[in-house]
């Protein structure tokens, strides 16, 4: 990977569009930074880790809230006013399988008050990745430069202080050498698959299951059985209803042979006996619509004269009243006029004859008022009904009942008399055995046939349960079946986990000794008794590292200075970088902080130049100084310097170092556009 | 107004005899209790209601007397006017009774259905009898 370009917007102190181009040749492949403390050279390294891996960049804990809150404090302060968006774009070439493309990354973000808004865009080769969405892209990102890795290559002084601490203290330089290498993901697989296999065991249950299917194929089993048995019992016993009917069939042809006269009469009586039954149905049909009808009231006619008689006693008498009533009302009214005006009739007997035309009509009239005691309960239609119902009780119910119950009773009779002629063997010698046999086989046939469909009713049963067996068998199968491959990924798992292991203890040897190959050579480059040391070892088991004399001590890296143990750091991580394997940019920070003039050579001369195709340098003007922007000058591309102006509030970036070497001197300082 | 009912409960002992009628006649009980109603407001005696318990089947009124109900209703009341008793009050006591007795009396004289006829009335049957004379041979 090879980084083209940065552009930062309104981050941090950088304010508006600052634009570095960060190519670089094969010959001379570093980039120098050059600016005083504070002047945002943090910021830039930063910067790049932030665009490229976002909240990652700042670690495995930080929060999306601690995040977004460190951003808004990266947002440009105006003076009036801070800036509401800032961005950070890095343009870079990535090979891959011979290919080279070039990206562009680009992270902004927009202050919405309450919160901030990232917004990330991927470009390939200008276009956005048709092969990945847009919510692929953090995690496209990470696979192309994991932050894992990036922490080897994008280093600063304090971490490489950090690193060196760490190696004093054993326990959390093997975890994070261990993370170095690469093996901590081998270890998180393993625990991952233990995790996986344990939940996998759980699920399984096999052992319960193949004992459930076994005694449900037995059920099923013993059902089968039973149903194999009843059919043959059925089979044989139409089987041996075929016979009958034959041995009937050849019996009755046999009757008829012997004694032509009876046989005859035989199949007269049957013919009649078929008649009859049919008659006799529909006779009771007959019986049954009478009887369902009007016929309970024949039962009790007496009761039901009365009921009548009272019905229209009482609406006679209300009638009467009516009429009375009507009378009165109407003579009153033909009295009060003018019958008597023009008649000459004296006062005292037109009141005479009043009083009695009155009198006359309510005697003819007389009604006993209280007694109407069923009457008013029941409506004109319901009497009108209730007449009807009676008068076809009383009067035609026994006589089509009576008719219809003799004709039952006699043709009852005749049945009677059939059968028992049909039964009964006739006199004749040679046929009553016939007849007694016929008799015996039809008899037979009957209860085989009951037999048979008790069989059929008991089979079909026994089909309904065998069916509900076997699907609840292929639901346990089914299940089976899902466990089956659980407990196959559980053995497959624990294979991976013992392969695995192997594979770790490999890994780690094959690691530690490329390592022991690289740290040397690194180390002794940076060192400054590279002649009295000769190597380092480092202890596969105990993780111990120690340098060899050439005297043949060892000197445990403990017993290191502090300084030393810095460069030893560094040793450490540009080794480690190498054995990743991945070609990415150098990215280092205030590298030579509190080194002595001796390694801060070895670290100009020998790893700035050497460390990888690409290195970004941020120093201060007393890291870098004269001597050493000399003795670099010949590896350096370009070179800026970041200049904060206290007054205005911002950095302005121009080409350049702090100074310029006389032949860049003629360039001209690019005012970065505010 | 009458005192209204719509359920009506039989005794055991009658709802035991009504299956077994209607084993041997195919007629459901609805209409035997019909059968049986009319058979006991026939008989002289009054029926004596304590003699039944209210355990057996459950009936609702208008499926037992269906579309004649009124004239069922008229014939108890009027069996009631003439004991001197109040045909509201005591509405539903008697017409239980008269429904437990009938049913049981009616189970003891069928056995099928040619035995309906034998239910009815001399008096009536005779009144038929006579009218058709000549008949006879």
């Amino acid at each position: 990977m090879k980084l083209t370009k940065l552009v930062i917007n309104d981050f941090g102190p950088y304010r508006g569009r600052n634009e570095f181009t960060l190519t670089t040749s094969q010959d001379s492949p570093i980039i120098l930074f050059g600016g005083s403390n504070g002047a945002g050279k943090t910021t830039l390294f930063r910067g790049v880790q932030i665009c490229l891996h976002g909240r990652s960049a700042l670690g495995r804990r930080v929060s999306e809230a601690d995040y977004k809150e460190h951003i808004r404090g990266k947002l440009h302060e105006y003076p009036e006013d801070t800036a509401d968006e800032a961005s950070i774009r890095l343009e870079f070439e990535y090979a891959y399988m011979g290919e080279v493309d070039h990206y562009s990354v680009e992270r902004s973000w927009r202050d919405r008050g309450k919160s901030i808004v990232e917004n990330l865009e991927v470009r390939r080769n200008g276009k956005l990745p048709s092969d990945l969405d847009k919510d692929q892209w953090e995690d496209f990102l990470k696979e192309l430069i994991p932050p894992g890795v990036s922490q080897l290559f994008f280093f600063d002084g304090e971490k490489v202080q950090e690193l060196a601490t760490a190696i004093e203290d054993d326990e959390s330089f093997e975890d994070s050498l261990f993370s170095l290498l690469g093996l901590d993901l081998v270890d998180r697989l393993d625990a991952d698959l233990s995790i996986y296999r344990s939940r996998k065991l759980d699920e399984s249950g096999l052992e319960g299951i193949t004992e459930e299917i076994k005694e449900l194929r037995e059920e099923k089993e013993e059902l089968e059985q039973r149903e194999q048995e009843l059919k043959d019992r059925k089979d044989d016993k139409e089987k041996r209803l075929a016979e009958l009917e034959t041995e009937i069939d050849s019996k009755e042809s046999d009757i008829a042979q012997e004694g032509g006269a009876y046989a005859d009469k035989r199949e007269e009586l049957k013919e009649r006996r078929a008649e009859l039954n049919a008659k006799i149905e529909n006779v009771e049909e007959d019986i049954r619509d009478i009887v369902t009808d009007a016929y309970p009231f024949a039962l009790a006619p007496n009761l039901c004269q009365s009921v009548v008689n009272r019905l229209k006693d009482e609406s006679e008498k209300q009638e009467t009243a009516a009429a009375r009533e009507r009378l009165d009302s109407e003579l009153d009214d033909a009295l009060n006029g003018d019958v008597f005006s023009d008649l000459d009739v004296p006062d005292d007997q037109a009141e005479e004859i009043k009083s009695r035309l009155q009198s006359e009509i309510r005697n003819r009239f007389q009604v006993d008022d209280e007694n109407t005691q069923l009457l008013h309960q029941f409506s004109e239609a319901q009497r009108r009904e209730m007449y009807g119902v009676v008068d076809k009780a009383l009067n035609e119910v026994p006589e089509t009942l009576g008719g219809k119950s003799s004709e039952l009773e006699s043709m009852v009779r005749e049945l009677q008399d059939i059968e028992e002629k049909l039964g009964r063997a006739p006199e004749e010698e040679d046929i009553s055995p016939l007849i007694e046999d016929l008799n015996e086989l039809i008899e037979e046939k009957e209860s085989l046939k009951s037999d048979i469909e008790d069989i059929e009713e008991e089979l079909s049963k026994l089909d309904t349960r065998t069916s509900r067996l076997g699907n609840q068998i292929d639901n346990k199968l089914d299940r089976k079946d899902d466990k089956e491959t659980v407990s196959e990924r559980a053995e497959l798992a624990s294979n991976v986990q013992n392969v695995l292991s192997e594979y770790r203890e490999d890994l780690a040897k094959e690691k530690l000794r490329n390592l022991e190959d690289a740290l040397t050579e690194r180390y002794l480059a940076l060192s400054n008794k590279s002649d009295f040391y000769e190597g380092i070892e480092v202890d596969e088991d105990a993780l111990n590292i120690k340098v060899r004399t050439k005297h043949g001590n060892h000197k445990p890296q403990s017993e290191l200075s502090a300084g030393e143990r810095q460069i030893f750091a560094t040793a450490l991580l540009w080794a480690l970088a190498e054995i990743s394997g991945r070609p990415l940019p150098f990215i280092v920070d205030t590298p030579l902080g509190r080194l002595d003039k001796a390694h801060r050579e070895n670290l100009v001369e020998n790893f700035f130049p050497e460390a990888s195709h690409q290195v970004l340098v941020f120093s201060t003007d007393t890291e870098i100084d004269d001597e050493y922007y000399d003795k670099l000058n010949d590896d350096v591309t370009q070179a800026y310097h970041l200049d904060y102006n206290q007054e205005e509030g911002y950095t302005s970036v121009s080409r350049g170092y702090f100074w310029s070497s006389p032949d860049q001197g003629e360039e001209i300082d690019l005012e970065v556009t505010q | 107004m009458s005192k209204e009912f719509n359920r009506i409960q039989i005794g055991t002992d009658a709802t035991n005899r009504l299956r077994m009628v209607k084993g041997n006649t195919g007629l459901t009980p609805n209409y035997l209790c019909r059968i049986g109603l009319c058979y006991s407001l026939n008989e002289p005696r009054p029926p004596t209601p304590e003699e039944y318990d209210n355990d057996g089947q459950t009936f609702n009124r208008y499926t037992l007397l269906g579309e004649h109900d009124a004239l069922y209703m008229a014939l108890l009341k009027e069996r009631l006017i003439q004991e001197g008793k109040d045909p509201e009050e005591d509405l539903y006591d008697e017409f239980v009774a008269h429904l437990n007795r009938g049913v049981i009396r009616v189970h003891g004289n069928i056995r099928d259905l040619s035995d309906f006829q034998a239910l009815i009335p001399n008096s009536l049957k005779e009144d038929s009898d006579v009218e058709p004379d000549g008949e006879l041979p």
